[in-house]
Formats: structure tokens, sequence, C-alpha cells
């Protein structure tokens, strides 16, 4: 099934995994940290795929708000991977 | 005749004077002397950060930072720096410090231009112990006074340079301190937008900056806009910080950036505050 890892960086440069979004059914459950899960399916993340429209994605939407985890992360700080499979 | 803007109204301090807070963060210029407002050039000085990370040579450790959409790449140095270099999207890095540093909102980490590992790029200081803000249960109704400060200071930043990418992933917070890092949607080439021509919205106001923690019809400090009518009312300051944009980004952008600019200080000037009614500002 897909899924996305969202990273933070450490003091060290390594990165370890901070929450783990995976696809079930049509929409997206996260496992992880507590406040960043809350974040997650409470503010959603904006679609920059479809930046046009101006749309907020929620775990509800499925592999599109997969799809945008990596857009939305990539500050360095927290980053989420591509879309990768089990 | 060039005159050295930043070396009148930054004197150096010793390390032991400075605030940990002052350590950490961009230096604080002093206030300026009135002879410097007036004069038509300036020069720009680099901070003692911006010179650790520029003199930064040799490197102990290097890590790619995965995921995102591009490569980052942390490095740190054998004289104890360390930061998240960037090869794409580097010079909007630059311009986003540059302006966060003239404007005395020092909400933007270090950030230089330089080559590591023979490849052009942003090096941007990293802040160790940092939480992404999407990391915490930060609120409006929860923050600190400094905090509240931090983040009006950065709403107004991504205000001047045309920020429609700000969200909880691209905050850190670190104690009493917020910092903005990830200014690669920033800088576009129009100025505001009316209903109208709303069309083309990723350049209108209500995309710039955070869409939780804005400031619209909210009190601006003091020591804000102190900042932004100095930096208004001064020749060198603005030509300076329009030259170094037009450098990195070109004409258009670092125009649109400096009417911006020229627009909200002239707002906060009169009002205090900025209103809802900007939005709809046309030039």
């Amino acid at each position: 099934m897909p899924y996305v890892e969202i990273y933070k960086l450490k003091n060290d440069g390594s990165q370890e995994v901070a929450a783990t979004c995976r696809l079930s059914g049509q929409s997206v459950v996260c496992e992880g940290e507590g406040a960043l899960i809350s974040r997650l399916s409470g503010e959603g993340i904006k679609d920059y795929e479809h930046s046009e429209e101006h749309k907020t994605l929620f775990l509800s939407d499925g592999i599109v708000f997969l799809k945008n985890l990596k857009h939305a992360f990539r500050s360095g700080y927290l980053m989420a991977s591509d879309i990768k499979n089990d | 005749m060039k005159f050295n803007f930043f070396e009148k109204i930054i004197t150096p301090k010793s390390p032991g004077s400075l605030s940990e807070k002052e350590q950490e963060r961009a230096f604080v210029p002093e206030e300026q002397n009135d002879l410097s407002v007036n004069l038509p050039e300036a020069s720009y000085v680099p901070s003692r950060e911006e010179e650790a990370l520029l003199s930064a040579e040799k490197i102990s450790l290097r890590k790619t930072i995965e995921g995102g959409t591009y490569d980052p790449v942390f490095f740190q140095f054998e004289n104890g720096e360390s930061g998240i270099f960037k090869s794409w999207g580097w010079q909007k890095e630059r311009a986003a410090y540059l302006a966060s540093r003239l404007l005395g909102l020092d909400v933007v980490p270090p950030t230089v231009i330089r080559e590591v590992e023979a490849e052009e790029g942003s090096l941007q200081k990293f802040i160790p112990d940092a939480s992404g803000v999407a990391e915490t249960s930060l609120s409006l109704e929860g923050l600190s006074e400094s905090q509240q400060e931090d983040l009006m200071r950065i709403w107004l930043l991504d205000l001047v340079i045309g920020n429609i990418d700000r969200h909880d992933g691209n905050l850190l917070v670190k104690g009493d301190n917020v910092y903005a890092i990830d200014h690669g949607e920033s800088f576009y080439k129009s100025g505001f937008y009316n209903a109208e021509e709303i069309k083309d919205t990723w350049n209108s106001w209500e995309l710039c900056g955070s869409v939780k923690f804005r400031f619209f019809d909210k009190k601006i400090s003091q020591p804000v806009i102190q900042k932004f009518t100095r930096f208004n009312s001064s020749p060198g300051s603005k030509n300076l910080l329009q030259g170094m944009l037009e450098d990195l980004l070109g004409k258009d952008p670092a125009a649109s950036c400096m009417a911006r600019l020229e627009r909200i200080g002239a707002a906060l000037g009169k009002e205090g505050m900025l209103s809802a009614k900007i939005k709809k500002a046309k030039f």
C-alpha cells in the first residue's frame, strides 16, 4: 500500500521518522508524533499540484494528499518522502 | 563616495555582551545615527554569523537530507558552524534573509551564497534543537509575547517579499523565538491585485504569509513601525536592498518587492497597522 514518511532533522544531520502517512482505502491514516498528526488531520496541507485552485487537502483526499506531502514538507528540518510502497 | 552604512550602525560587540537571543540570531543593528539616513549610497557589511558561514572551509560532516522536492545537504564544518545547503532556489533564500536583516526584522537565520564542494548555492545557519511549528501545538492563543512578536515580523516580511507559501512546515520554534525558513515561493514579479485581477491569485495578498498567524487590523509593535519608517526614509538603505535584490532576482521582482515595502511602510506609519483593505491596493 502507498505510504509517505515525514522525517525530522536532528542536530547531527541524521533524520528520524516523525510520522508515517499510509493510504487506507480511499483515505489516509497517519501515525507518529501527536502534535504533527493533529496538525495534518485538523488543518490539512495545500494542494501544490493544482495551485491555481487554492485548495486545502485533508486525509480524506487520499492519494492526492500523499502526493502533496513532499511539497508541504521540504524545508530540511521536516521532509516528506516520495510515495513508497510496502 | 561609498559610505559603509553598516559600520556606522553596527558597532561590534564582544560576544559576552550579546544576549543569547542576539548571539543565535542575526546581529541586531545599533540605532542609526542621523547622518546615515540621507546618504544615497551604502554598502553591505556581512554579520559575524555570515562571515563564519562564508569562512567555514573544512567539512567535518556531510549528509544529504532525504525527502522534499530537491536535495538539500546538511554540512558541519570544523570551525563549529553547521548549515543547510541548497543548490536550487538559493537566490530567493538569500534575498529573504537580506530583506529580513536590512529591515531589522531578523527572523530568517543567517544565509550566505557560496560554493560548497564546487557547487554554488545558499548556506543557511542550522538552528539546533528547533522544532517545526507543525510538530507543536502552538496556536495564536498560546503564544508568548516574544513568539507573537516574531510571528508578526514574519508575517510582515512575507507581505514584503510576496511569500505565498508560509505554513507550519516552514516555521521553526526554539524557546521563545520563531524563525522563518524556506522562501522558495517568494518574490514573484507582481504586486498587489485587486478583486478583478484576482485570477492570478498566487500573487494576491490573501495568499501571502501564514493563514493562521496574520495580523491585519491589529496594532503593530512600535519598534517594527520605526524600522519600516526609518528604512523607507533612507535612500541608502533602499538603494542597497533594491540593488542586492536585482542582482539575485532581476529587476521586476526587486521593483515589486520595493513597491510593497513602500506601501506597507506608509500604511504602518500612518495607521500603525495594516488594514485588510490593503489587499485591494493596486500599483
